[in-house]
């Protein structure tokens, strides 16, 4: 696979992102470790992206619900990843993210808002083709790593009050992340589709607070554009992706109102910048949402990506 | 000598001793007492607030709050507000502890019920 594709691979997969739509949740992104492919032996490639997420509607099952404790929740998210190929068939990858803000704005009177920052998780990840077929233009991938909280402690405002779970940088436990990757070249064509599996396990805080267990699909169709106008720098591509989560618990009990079932749209354009950087915009569209009890739906997102490669 | 001038030593010299005792004398903050936590209403819906108020006294309070296992805890000082979640129905109980400036602490807990 060429590099120019290797690299629109891992600026369209760096940040799957998602909507912790918890209970009272603000939104929250996964910074995904998802180049999907390997690296050739002794590259590095360097992924940021920032995202913006936001979330103003709450939800019953799959209806609009009336509830309006919280008017809106949004964030600021920043996310590096590097990856190293030490081989030809094994990368390993190691991304981190930093919230510039995770708010709450509660419909109250006075008005008041409730504001998380910080680093959040490291996530560190071995990636191992597991099938290359160059003459069909085949490629499947694996990859399996650990995530690793930046603190184990929850945060508490300047005003010595704790912060809700729904604002915090990191739940401050440890997790298990598991993927898989399929790509499908039509060169002739210019189309390329990729589907990606990931599962997030995590084991309970301190306080025994656990995550619920988190599956992504995405559904990727790239059509690289050939008109003389895009001077063959431009790709646009449309994602299809589900979120599905099981219940959070705590101290061993489900939390009512965790978990839900999510349907995205994003389209995304891709842009080559002399040969080397690209740079890609994300519109992240919810189309479907489901939920366990009350919980606060994710509404429009954006992502901006750069990415590029070096050869050591 | 003149027996006259000792008495004016004495008076000019007793700011300055009297300064350096109460230099040497550490402050006495007044003693923590956490009287009293209470709130508005024990019993409340979700999506409902709720004022919580701790009365203490002392010098140089802190208040610290948190809720557990639900709810979010909104403002600060002596005192809050408590806002119950959907996921909080039930028992959910509000934690506050004081410190002071003599390095003392206390801390009260009452109990929120969120019902249906």
């Amino acid at each position: 696979m060429s590099k120019k594709w290797t690299l629109l691979i891992a600026g369209v997969f760096c940040c799957i992102w998602y909507t912790r739509a918890q209970c009272l949740s603000s939104v929250n992104p996964v910074g995904g470790t998802d180049n999907l492919l390997v690296l050739e032996k002794g590259t590095v490639r360097v992924i940021s992206f920032y995202k913006f997420g936001q979330g103003n509607q709450y939800y019953e099952g799959g209806n609009r619900s009336d509830f309006d404790l919280i008017s809106r929740a949004h964030y600021n998210y920043l996310s590096l990843i590097g990856s190293y190929g030490l081989t030809n068939q094994l990368t390993l990858e190691v991304e981190s993210g930093y919230f510039f803000n995770k708010t709450q704005d509660y419909n109250t009177d006075p008005a008041y808002s409730l504001t998380g920052k910080g680093l959040a998780n490291a996530v560190v990840l071995a990636k191992h083709s597991l099938l290359t077929d160059h003459f069909n233009r085949f490629y499947i991938t694996g990859s399996a790593g650990v995530k690793i909280p930046f603190s184990r402690e929850l945060q508490w405002s300047e005003n010595h009050v704790k912060l809700p779970v729904e604002v915090q940088p990191t739940i401050g436990a440890f997790g298990a992340v598991f993927s898989a990757s399929l790509v499908k070249e039509q060169s002739g064509t210019g189309m390329r589709y990729f589907f990606t599996n990931r599962v997030e396990t995590h084991a309970a805080n301190k306080e025994d607070y656990r995550l619920g267990t988190s599956v992504y699909n995405s559904l990727y169709i790239s059509k690289h554009l050939r008109q003389p106008v895009f001077k063959d720098n431009w790709t646009a591509i449309l994602q299809i992706r589900n979120e599905i989560r099981a219940h959070d618990t705590v101290e061993g009990k489900k939390k009512e109102s965790s978990g839900s079932i999510l349907f995205f749209v994003a389209p995304q354009l891709n842009y080559v910048l002399m040969d080397d950087w690209y740079l890609s915009g994300i519109v992240d569209i919810p189309v479907y949402q489901h939920f366990n009890g009350t919980q606060l739906g994710a509404g429009v997102g954006f992502t901006f990506i750069v990415s590029k490669t070096f050869e050591m | 000598m003149n027996y006259k001038v000792i008495p004016l030593f004495i008076v000019l010299l007793a700011p300055i001793w009297a300064g350096s005792c109460s230099k040497d004398e550490p402050d006495e903050p007044g003693e923590l007492v956490f009287q009293s936590l209470v709130a508005e209403k024990d019993t409340i819906a979700p999506g409902e607030t709720v004022k919580v108020t701790a009365t203490a006294t002392g010098s140089r309070l802190e208040y610290h709050w948190s809720a557990s296992p639900f709810g979010d805890i909104l403002g600060s000082g002596a005192e809050v507000t408590y806002a119950a979640s959907p996921c909080g129905v039930g028992t959910n109980r509000i934690s506050c502890r004081i410190t002071s400036g003599s390095a003392r602490e206390e801390t009260k807990t009452i109990d929120i019920v969120v019902y249906e």
